[in-house]
């Protein structure tokens, strides 16, 4: 079985005693593992368990629960694209075109090489600078595909 | 101090300088921009005053929750403290209906604001312990609030003896992970015992059986940023801005097609053609408005642009929140989107809803691309309306509501659709 390093560790141990009750941690943890490995992976999963000392289902099932945690293939970075109301109001699809014709994926496709992945997501609050995504924890407007590529270019 | 993850520069404008002081400006403002302007100054005034008397004041001042029930903030408190202590303080920082980013800027921009009106109702709760629950599309917020919690205690303004008082507090602060609902208290509070996201029935309510089953208060981020306007300032002289019957201010994050997309600080009575002509510069190539979506929520007309903001059965309530659609959008393609927002975000714990709002969306889509029968049509409408009734939470109460309204609204734009319908064989 694969094992957590010590680093990623000990940051868990940090959020399980950062709040009153350790099974407060689990969401602090679960985006944790998943900035770490790019998804969550079975064996990361047992880990969380044992350090917020909670049943090895509870985790798997509070997982299953959040749209953002992915039980999926791994990949770098993850770029989430605004499909909800005022996204699509101001041409969310055009967003979606211009990363098809850069990095050849549509929603819920990965890139050959493991660097992005690409889901569509319900409004992330920043709709006055909408067409809106994120890449991993940063928020952009899209305002053209070349400007989206340089963008995309800081994600290695 | 640290480098925060990437936030698009939200445009911010107020009238009134009083929740957007700082907030205006797209930077983070530091404790010391904060002590500055007179900042935690609300907060020693209120540690020299009986809890009981700031719960009387939060009364008095009529203020009314910004999270979009706009349930009296006093009478909530009043109902919390009522039973027996531990009780904790929740502030509810998972903003996440359509078209609504207006307490984002209020965390990342002037997270002192938010916090001395923690510490403030905490203390006027009996609350030693708070926390504050941001959505997990917020990470810059989540980090600033944990730097500007830690010069806060550096200061001695959270830990131990706050100034000198007596009273302790710790704030804590919560990731969500891309979960709606979780916006719903008890949903909320469920997800901060490290559960899913599963609303409650209620009664009980969180002032009786919350956090861990002890009494708890949650606000929202707006409505906790009010607290110090109104201890500072006092109840009376608060009660003078904007109208008598729904006092202080109300930010207004408008988005659509406007020129100037952003958030506005503006008295509560302020009407939807004010806020989209006089302040957000009108619509994108002067179209005419077709409809105003508040949110997910309400729908209103072109001829109902004069609705004032305010919690009556007669104004646009809610948060705050206004979608610009012009004479170039199609409503029966945004009630799709909406459609299709509710379905991805029932959260799956009762029947009526999570199959519900799916059939709608799916029932819609059909409809839409003139795939439907007449069966269909009946489908979506018993749907529609049989989601409400039956339905644990406010989620499934709402999932039919701004498509109904806008069969009423706007009939033509429907018309066409039932034209369109293929007989049943």
């Amino acid at each position: 079985m694969a094992m957590l390093s010590e680093e990623l560790l000990k940051k868990l141990k940090e959020h399980a005693e950062y709040f009153p009750r350790k099974e407060q941690a689990i969401l602090l943890c679960l985006h944790e593992v998943q900035d770490h490995y790019g998804h969550i992976p079975t064996f990361a999963i047992e880990e969380v368990a044992k350090v917020l000392e909670v049943p090895l289902n509870h985790v798997e099932n509070v997982v299953s629960f959040y749209d953002m945690f992915d039980r999926g293939e791994p990949a770098r970075h993850r770029i989430r694209v605004c499909v909800s109301v005022v996204c699509n109001l101001m041409n969310s699809q055009k967003v979606l075109k211009a990363i098809k014709e850069l990095l050849g994926i549509s929603l819920g496709e990965t890139t050959k090489d493991g660097r992005f992945k690409l889901i569509g997501v319900q409004c992330i609050g920043a709709c006055s600078e909408a067409p809106c995504f994120m890449i991993d924890n940063d928020t952009y407007k899209f305002e053209s595909k070349e400007k989206l590529n340089e963008v995309l270019s800081r994600y290695t | 101090m640290r480098s925060y993850p990437v936030i698009p520069e939200i445009y911010a404008e107020t009238t009134l300088n009083l929740l957007l002081k700082r907030a205006k400006k797209p930077k983070v403002h530091s404790i010391e921009e904060y002590l500055r302007d007179g900042g935690y100054q609300a907060l020693e005034k209120a540690l020299n005053m009986d809890p009981m008397e700031i719960i009387e004041w939060v009364d008095k001042s009529q203020l009314r929750g910004r999270g979009g029930a706009g349930f009296p903030t006093g009478r909530k408190w009043k109902f919390a403290v009522q039973n027996p202590a531990p009780r904790y303080l929740i502030c509810n920082a998972d903003e996440s209906e359509p078209g609504t980013f207006k307490d984002r800027i209020l965390i990342e921009r002037d997270p002192h604001l938010l916090i001395e009106g923690m510490i403030i109702s905490a203390y006027a709760i009996g609350a030693n312990q708070a926390f504050i629950y941001i959505r997990g599309e917020y990470p810059a917020g989540y980090y600033i609030l944990r730097d500007a919690i830690e010069e806060a205690k550096k200061k001695g303004f959270l830990g131990k003896n706050i100034l000198g008082s007596g009273f302790d507090l710790d704030i804590y602060v919560a990731r969500g992970a891309g979960a709606y609902i979780c916006g719903e208290e008890s949903a909320l509070i469920e997800s901060l015992e490290g559960k899913r996201g599963f609303p409650r029935i209620k009664p009980p309510f969180p002032v009786q059986y919350g956090l861990f089953g002890r009494p708890t208060v949650v606000n929202n981020v707006e409505t906790l940023c009010n607290i110090p306007i109104i201890v500072g300032m006092g109840w009376e002289e608060y009660r003078y801005i904007g109208p008598s019957d729904y006092p202080g201010p109300k930010l207004f994050p408008i988005s659509g097609k406007v020129k100037k997309p952003g958030v506005y600080e503006l008295p509560m009575n302020t009407t939807l053609r004010e806020v989209i002509f006089k302040y957000a510069g009108g619509t994108i190539g002067n179209k005419k408005v077709k409809a105003v979506f508040s949110g997910a929520l309400d729908c209103f007309s072109a001829d109902e642009l004069d609705t004032p903001m305010d919690y009556s059965p007669f104004g646009f309530g809610g948060t705050g929140t206004v979608i610009v659609l012009t004479e170039e959008d199609y409503v029966v393609q945004a009630c799709l989107w909406v459609a299709e927002f509710y379905a991805h975000e029932s959260c799956g714990q009762c029947t009526p809803c999570r199959v519900g709002t799916h059939e709608q969306a799916i029932l819609l889509e059909r409809i839409l691309h003139h795939q439907a029968n007449e069966k269909d049509w009946e489908g979506f409408n018993f749907v529609n309306s049989h989601i409400q009734p039956t339905s644990i939470c406010g989620l499934g109460a709402v999932a039919g509501r701004l498509i109904k309204q806008t069969m009423q609204k706007f009939p033509e734009e429907w018309e066409k659709y039932k034209k369109s319908l293929q007989v049943n064989v």
